[in-house]
């Protein structure tokens, strides 16, 4: 895996965060307590001298697991996060895509309304999907937050697009050039807090985090940043193969981001 | 590691995409998950394997055989990270090509050598577009040689027609590589095919191109994103700035006294290029205002000469023109007509995919110096007044 230069992924995220936090009147971040959206917050600290100055949404669908909302309620004290929890509602018998899109997206468009956000910081990065790898750093998306991948707008050296659908919102996306290894790297330079499930427990950690339903760990004897930073040096299997929406059909990802997933 | 960015510019078809997916696995970049994904598709859809799938990730992409969006893929290759960015070759997607070529310092063009293919109009355009983005280094890459027998009559034809027009286009480094992007020869060890080929293969011969150096000045030049309580976000463009020092605020025109420096988490005495700080003053900065040494000899002005390039037809003299970060009003006024695919002037008024020098007259008085002088502040962007795309531009002249 390619490792970066730190001091360049910061410089151009932290540019990217306050060209958004500047060009939009009402925007949020959201905030999964995953390595990349916890990581963009601690640039958005360094972007503003050390407070978010926005609100930070995690929609919570109540299976997250434990060690997830423990680092929540911990980091939002310690940080001083704005943090708005947007429940969404579990259907057991619903998984995979129609989890992700039906459920998730329904209680973030139902957020996103009620608190009017006209955009949103989403921590995607360009190496976990082929799709994702599409985007732009600032992305249209409709008011029923269609994503229109067949005509994105015009993306000029360092000038973004500020363009707004009626009624529609903008994704942000600072964290598109990192790289997963990157975000460890970054993560251990800087001692950015980290959510403990990433460390292996019984021969067993995850990679990628999503809820208790459709997230599976990955054999791995990695405790610590080091041997995390070393075991991404050597693999060769893709960092999303623990999540269940990925793998459905071909295809599956952009049909999820088509409809508003993250 | 420091990461370079080369965007794969050519016509459609050439194999822009079959060359990134073929570097992506003879530099063993890509993941054996990622290769089987793009078997599996190339299966489905009843085709061989197809290198570009690496790539190509939307299904219509898949389907119709070509890119329809801007992508990037980063390769390993002797200790240097390259960051390969693709771009759609066809006509109508010209602005998602442009938006992937302005990120980066160096292009592959790439020329099929293949029977009625060669050297085409999007090949020249795609060249002149480069050289307005601001790309200076150029590897050609003339493809598909497998297809004409290794020939290196065929090679020397491709590179007399196309070299007259790089040198008009003033791009001062580029070298030429025969290749087959399919059978992945020339690439990263010299082919047996083409013995007559007396260079590097391609990945040495770009990373000696990338490796090459311009020292940039000391001018210290730098942008107000916003402002935040009593402190300005500045963005540093060239240069350095330290505490104390006077700055002349752009296009106010006052001087203003740097109080402090505020870098990351902590309090700082001075910031360089790329650095993002907060500084306090004694002026009031607005966001599109630029910051320049008391005695720079930078002024604002209301009128200038540009080369634009049109993404769409402009109808209206009325234009939205976004320079540092800000929209103004401005009327624009054709002067010349020029074709890019032959860096011929035309009579008339300039169409959709044409180059045209224009007066641009600004509603209030902006600070730009020429494109040719200083990048940063010598371009801007055209929209109309819905807020759509219609070109970009460069400062000629002021």
């Amino acid at each position: 895996m390619i490792e970066q230069n730190l001091n360049e992924l910061e410089k151009r995220s932290i540019y990217i965060i306050r060209e958004a936090y500047s060009r939009f009147k009402n925007i949020a971040a959201l905030w999964s307590m995953g390595k990349d959206s916890t990581t963009m917050l601690y640039l958005a600290r360094k972007a503003f001298m050390g407070k978010v100055p926005f609100p930070v949404i995690h929609i919570d669908n109540g299976i997250d697991f434990p060690e997830t909302y423990q680092f929540r309620d911990e980091l939002a004290k310690k940080w001083k996060l704005n943090l708005i929890v947007a429940k969404s509602k579990i259907k057991p018998e619903i998984s995979g895509f129609s989890c992700c899109g039906a459920n998730k997206t329904i209680a973030l468009k139902k957020v996103m309304k009620e608190k009017g956000f006209d955009a949103l910081i989403v921590s995607i990065r360009r190496d976990e999907h082929g799709i994702r790898a599409k985007e732009r750093y600032f992305s249209p998306r409709s008011k029923d937050f269609k994503w229109n991948y067949k005509d994105q707008p015009a993306e000029l050296w360092d000038d973004y697009t500020s363009k707004l659908d009626n009624g529609g919102h903008i994704r942000v996306h600072p964290m598109l050039d990192w790289n997963e290894i990157d975000i460890w790297r970054y993560i251990k330079k800087n001692k950015v807090p980290v959510n403990p499930l990433y460390f292996s427990r019984n021969g067993y950690r995850y990679r990628s985090l999503g809820c208790t339903h459709c997230t599976v760990p990955i054999k791995s004897n990695a405790k610590t940043l080091d041997q995390i930073i070393k075991e991404l040096k050597v693999t060769n299997v893709e960092e999303r193969s623990g999540r269940q929406q990925d793998k459905e059909k071909e295809y599956i990802m952009q049909k999820l981001r088509a409809f508003g997933y993250m | 590691m420091k990461v370079y960015r080369v965007a794969m510019l050519g016509h459609k078809d050439h194999g822009k995409s079959t060359l990134i997916g073929s570097l992506l696995i003879k530099t063993k970049s890509v993941t054996k998950q990622r290769i089987e994904e793009a078997k599996k598709a190339s299966k489905e859809l009843g085709k061989a394997f197809e290198p570009a799938f690496l790539l190509d990730s939307f299904y219509e992409e898949q389907r119709n055989g070509m890119t329809l969006d801007t992508t990037r893929a980063e390769i390993h290759y002797k200790n240097v990270a390259i960051e390969l960015i693709d771009v759609p070759g066809h006509e109508e997607l010209i602005k998602n090509m442009i938006t992937g070529a302005s990120y980066a310092s160096a292009a592959v063009l790439i020329i099929s050598a293949k029977k009625n293919e060669g050297i085409r109009p999007q090949t020249k355009r795609h060249l002149y577009l480069a050289s307005m983005l601001g790309i200076d280094k150029l590897l050609v890459a003339v493809n598909k040689m497998d297809t004409v027998n290794y020939s290196d009559e065929v090679f020397n034809n491709i590179k007399n027609g196309i070299e007259p027009f790089i040198k008009e286009l003033n791009l001062k480094e580029y070298y030429f590589v025969p290749i087959s992007a399919y059978n992945g020869e020339n690439l990263t060890t010299n082919s047996i095919h083409m013995k007559w080929y007396k260079g590097k293969p391609l990945l040495d011969v770009l990373l000696r191109l990338l490796k090459t150096n311009k020292s940039k000045d000391k001018r210290f030049i730098g942008i107000v994103q916003s402002k935040i309580e009593d402190k300005f976000a500045i963005h540093i463009l060239n240069g350095e700035l330290k505490s104390n020092d006077l700055v002349k605020v752009l296009p106010q025109g006052k001087i203003a006294k740097v109080k402090s420096i505020y870098n990351g988490l902590k309090p700082s005495n001075k910031a360089k290029v790329g650095d993002n700080v907060m500084i306090s003053t004694d002026v009031v900065l607005n966001r599109g205002d630029l910051l320049v040494h008391k005695n720079d000899k930078l002024e604002p002005v209301s009128m200038f000469l540009g080369k634009i390039f049109l993404a769409k037809n402009i109808d209206k003299r009325n234009v939205i023109i976004r320079i540092n970060g800000l929209d103004y009003n401005a009327k624009i006024s054709f002067i010349k007509r020029i074709d890019p695919t032959r860096n011929k002037e035309l009579d008339g008024k300039p169409e959709q995919l044409e180059v045209a020098i224009v007066k641009v007259n600004v509603e209030k008085s902006v600070a730009v110096e020429p494109f040719e002088i200083n990048k940063d502040i010598g371009k801007f962007t055209i929209f109309d007044n819905k807020n759509n795309f219609l070109g970009f531009g460069n400062v000629l002249k002021l």
